[in-house]
């Protein structure tokens, strides 16, 4: 089996949560919702960006400690790729601002996606091909999202705030090296932003099986049918995580043991970091995980598509994951918040034009 | 828009990331960035990029603020300097409370937005130093 899939890996991984913390118990009170709602949903706390950070802000962390990792000159990153939904300008891209600080500018490809919570898992496909055709040396692939959530919203448990990047490069010399990958996308409306709207609207008895379930277990489905790979042959699985239910439902659909989604499950300490929510569960992968194991992972975006891929962990990943905090480090740094500072933060209050 | 677009736009460098020069002639470092070297007046220096750890030397918290920075009250801006190479510069302190702030406190830089113009104007973008998070 010859794939460009086997020529391509993950050179450095790198995270970013910022410290704020709101509790779930408090989104309730405010808004009179019984206790049970968060708790079936699995949530205990959510991460909120500070009133000067932004999705620019955080991916450029993120993608700090994956250069610190991987350990290339940002001289031969070729290509920029930032899958966010919630760009600080909705014309004029964060990638390059994100590659003019981190000194990869000028020779570069640069742009943001957008394709819901799996625009950043788009652009590891891209990457995989950029990669393995010799376009570029390495790619950066960022995740980056401070997701929106109208105030009252059940959306609110769980929407938060969260980077992960990714330098993508030669199998040579990566720290997990791609195996193979299936992409599933059809055109189902389960969740959207509207032009000009703040907020996202979704459709309640969409949001698990016609969306979330049926094109994770479609590209999970396609991976395993042109791999012949099986459930029992990986040692983790990461799924997007809108909340620590799913991903566990999704597994058992796979027939994947729960034992080996736990340790990529960060949902419910720090919420859904929509395109950094599979990526940073996979991060997490890459800072614990033996050298040999093998990772599936299959990030998910409504409207709707999933991809799945199988990542073989190599030696590399002992050196590399003491060069950058790691998943755990940024859950540990936390302050806890009320509603009205994650109020201010996330600008739901309405001001007069300045 | 009441910001300078070419202002920012030539500055965007030494905002986004710690520029200096280095003076082939005295090896001492410049900080802001000189064609001469300010020690020596050798005209041979060569890019120089600041990195690291730095350290709180003083600080002071801004309760009135200049336009476009209403949000970010109090607004706390420090003299941090870099032990390695002696570079000191002034910048926002963030992810921090007031009674934290210490001489000596260890910093590491960041990049953050600094201001807006307004709701449709530029967004400034810069580095600012936090607290060194624990590892």
């Amino acid at each position: 089996m010859s794939s460009p899939e086997l020529s391509v890996g993950v050179i450095g991984w790198g995270s970013y949560i910022p410290m704020y913390r709101l509790l779930v118990s408090e989104i309730a009170r405010i808004w009179g919702f019984p206790p049970e709602t968060p708790k079936n949903l699995g949530m205990e706390e959510k991460a909120v960006a500070g009133i000067d950070e932004d999705s620019v802000t955080m991916g450029y962390e993120a993608a700090l400690n994956a250069l610190r990792r991987a350990e290339v000159s940002p001289r031969d990153i070729g290509a920029v790729w930032v899958g966010s939904e919630s760009k600080p300008y909705a014309v004029k891209p964060s990638a390059s601002i994100i590659a003019e600080a981190l000194g990869i500018t000028p020779s570069t490809m640069a742009a943001d996606l957008e394709f819901a919570c799996r625009a950043a898992s788009e652009a590891l496909r891209i990457s995989i091909g950029a990669v393995a055709s010799g376009l570029v040396k390495y790619a950066l692939v960022i995740g980056s999202d401070t997701a929106q959530a109208e105030p009252g919203d059940v959306l609110e448990f769980t929407a938060s705030s969260g980077a992960a990047a990714f330098v993508i490069g030669s199998a040579d010399n990566a720290a997990a090296v791609f195996e193979a990958s299936y992409t599933y996308v059809t055109d189902t409306p389960d969740f959207w932003r509207r032009d000009g709207a703040l907020y996202p609207l979704h459709t309640e008895a969409f949001t698990g099986e016609p969306a979330y379930f049926s094109h994770i277990v479609g590209a999970v489905k396609g991976l395993f049918e042109k791999t012949g790979l099986r459930p029992s042959d990986f040692d983790y699985a990461v799924f997007h995580q809108p909340n620590a239910v799913f991903p566990l439902r999704v597994a058992a659909k796979i027939g994947v043991e729960r034992e080996k989604v736990l340790p990529g499950l960060v949902v419910s300490k720090i919420g859904n970091t929509y395109n950094a929510s599979a990526l940073t569960g996979f991060s997490r992968i890459l800072d614990i995980a033996r050298p040999g194991q093998r990772v599936l992972l299959a990030p998910f975006g409504s409207g709707a598509g999933s991809d799945a891929y199988s990542i073989i962990v190599t030696d590399k990943v002992l050196e590399r994951r003491k060069k950058a905090p790691t998943v755990d480090d940024y859950i540990a740094r936390r302050k806890v918040i009320d509603y009205a500072s994650y109020a201010k933060y996330r600008s739901l209050i309405a001001k007069l034009p300045r | 828009m009441k910001y300078s677009i070419p202002r920012y736009w030539r500055s965007r460098r030494n905002l986004y990331r710690l520029e200096a020069v280095k003076c082939r002639s005295c090896s001492k470092i410049n900080y802001p960035p000189s064609t001469t070297c300010r020690y020596c007046g050798s005209r041979d220096v060569e890019l120089f990029e600041v990195n690291g750890l730095a350290k709180l030397i003083t600080w002071t918290a801004v309760y009135s603020e200049p336009e476009g920075f209403e949000v970010f009250k109090p607004i706390v801006v420090g003299v941090v300097e870099f032990p390695e190479c002696g570079v000191r510069v002034l910048a926002r302190i963030t992810d921090v409370d007031l009674n934290e702030l210490r001489e000596g406190l260890v910093l590491e830089p960041i990049l953050r937005k600094i201001s807006e113009d307004g709701e449709a104007g530029i967004i400034r973008y810069s580095l600012a130093f936090r607290p060194k998070m624990k590892e």
